[in-house]
């Protein structure tokens, strides 16, 4: 699964930066049970095909629809660079459905830190006694 | 109810920019670009129609002005409020103590915000009292200092209206110049101006005034308290380099915005021949109506249960605004406002800064589109319940 092109763009409530992007194939049950290794999911099982929402804290979320090729991510500003490289291997690792999950673990471990660093200047996710 | 069932939007978001416009307007506004422009001093033509001051005359006669004059436009409400606000300033030296309230939207918050940084003025903030602008504050936040109230008339968020002849009546007592942000009253509540203890009011067109962006201005009792802070054209008096002093030239430089103009003399056309008594009462019937059946579900919170202007703020529990709204757009068309609709005073007395999804109404919405809605969102609400998974 690729991310194709990346189609509205605008800063949030939060300060958080969104762009709305469309992928070369639709979201899957299977994809966002994939997500659950990565973050939080949150699906609302009742609205027919389902809505989710992933996140990854500090970092990012992904909100769409299963069956759409329509997707919301939104990135924390300061962490956007170290997490749009992250959600490229997210889409792209998954290949049909089965995708090195050891790998992948690897790499969202290290991204981990690399977002608590940047954000709490150490791995521990607590703000540095100044 | 999905996407797929939904061939149309249902529209409830008029509290930011109203839709659909009546047909008068998008009329006016291509009839507006088709014919010649003829404006003073703008051009040699004599018998076409005179946009600018169709639309003085329009306005005055809507918010009670009895001279057209007194009627200054500029691109929307948010630019005219840092006109009267810093016109205000520029006007009046010295040490300025400005009040205003938590009920504001960003276009008084952030100018005021930007000079008290300055150290330009100091800034009391009137607490809210339930919806309302606590009044029995206003007295007592009056210091010797304090020249300038900048006051909201309706709230964005909540729909409530305040009591400004009250408020402006114990500030005009100290010699305080009040100014209202009139963004959301403008065309939904009945207005004298001049019989209102209130020296300026500021209004947008693309409201509840049914014109289209890019369109505002405010009307104003005595132009002297406020100095003008753009200056060049005006197709008047050209041979002088200083700018004139006389309204409306004093406040209006550059080119008029035509096209809007039309469009906002033909939405409120609309608004005198529809009656804005019967605009206002189908509004606040559509609201009750919505929030009654929303009440009817235990985790959909409402924070405004008897609004003065369609306006309903709500959450569902377990949800975050910015999904519910995406929700409700992406699966169900329904389109409305999800955030803190640039007031976050507002929200951190009401919903502790966290936001809500705004549903807003027009004389367009329809009481099937309003029932809709109410399902849609039940719905949403019953489903949010449901499994939450963590890694």
């Amino acid at each position: 699964m690729r991310i194709v092109r990346s189609v509205r763009h605008k800063v949030c409530t939060d300060g958080a930066f969104m762009r709305e992007v469309i992928l070369d194939a639709p979201i899957t049950e299977p994809f966002v049970e994939f997500l659950k290794n990565f973050g939080t999911v949150m699906m609302l099982g009742t609205m027919g095909p389902g809505f989710f929402k992933y996140e990854l804290k500090d970092g990012f979320s992904i909100k769409g629809w299963i069956g759409d090729t329509n997707i919301e991510i939104r990135f924390r500003r300061e962490v956007m660079d170290i997490c749009e490289d992250y959600v490229s291997v997210l889409f792209y690792y998954y290949y049909d459905g089965k995708p090195d999950l050891d790998k992948l673990r690897r790499i969202d471990t290290k991204t981990r830190e690399q977002i608590l660093v940047r954000i709490h200047g150490n791995t521990d996710g607590n703000p540095v006694a100044g | 109810m999905l996407r797929d069932d939904a061939s149309e939007f249902v529209y409830l978001n008029n509290a930011a920019t109203s839709w659909p416009k009546p047909p008068q307007v998008l009329n006016a506004v291509q009839e507006s670009l088709i014919s010649p422009f003829v404006g003073g001093g703008r051009s040699s033509g004599s018998d076409a129609q005179d946009y600018i001051w169709d639309a003085r005359t329009a306005v005055a006669g809507l918010l009670g002005v009895c001279d057209e004059e007194r009627v200054l436009f500029s691109h929307n409400a948010t630019d005219a409020l840092n006109t009267l606000i810093h016109g205000f300033l520029s006007a009046h030296s010295g040490p300025v103590h400005v009040i205003s309230s938590v009920l504001e939207h960003n276009s008084v918050l952030r100018p005021l915000w930007e000079l008290k940084q300055a150290g330009r003025i100091e800034l009391t903030l009137l607490p809210m009292k339930g919806a309302y602008l606590d009044l029995d504050t206003v007295s007592d936040s009056v210091r010797s200092e304090t020249k300038l109230a900048v006051l909201n008339h309706g709230s964005n968020v909540l729909g409530s209206v305040q009591d400004l002849d009250r408020a402006g009546k114990i500030l005009h007592e100290s010699g305080v110049y009040v100014i209202a942000d009139g963004a959301q009253t403008a065309g939904h509540v009945p207005l004298v101006f001049d019989q209102l203890a209130i020296d300026a009011y500021a209004f947008t067109g693309h409201k509840a005034l049914f014109g289209i962006p890019g369109t505002g201005g405010f009307i104003i009792k005595d132009p002297e308290e406020i100095t003008p802070i753009r200056y060049g054209g005006t197709g008047s008096n050209s041979v002088s380099l200083n700018h004139p002093r006389d309204l409306p030239e004093r406040f209006e430089a550059g080119t008029h915005n035509f096209p809007g103009l039309a469009a906002l003399t033909a939405g409120i056309d609309f608004i005198q021949t529809t009656g804005q008594k019967s605009i206002e009462e189908k509004g606040i019937r559509q609201s009750r109506m919505m929030i009654d059946g929303l009440k009817a579900e235990p985790n959909i919170t409402i924070y405004n249960e008897t609004p003065d202007l369609p306006i309903i703020s709500l959450n569902i529990d377990g949800l975050d605004n910015e999904d519910l709204g995406f929700i409700l757009t992406r699966a169900y068309r329904i389109i409305t406002r999800s955030g803190l609709h640039c007031a976050p005073l507002v929200h951190k007395e009401t919903d502790g800064g966290r936001g809500s999804v705004r549903l807003s109404l027009s004389w367009f919405t329809t009481d099937e589109e309003c029932i809709r809605a109410v399902q849609v969102i039940r719905e949403v609400a019953r489903s949010a319940n449901s499994q939450i998974s963590q890694a």
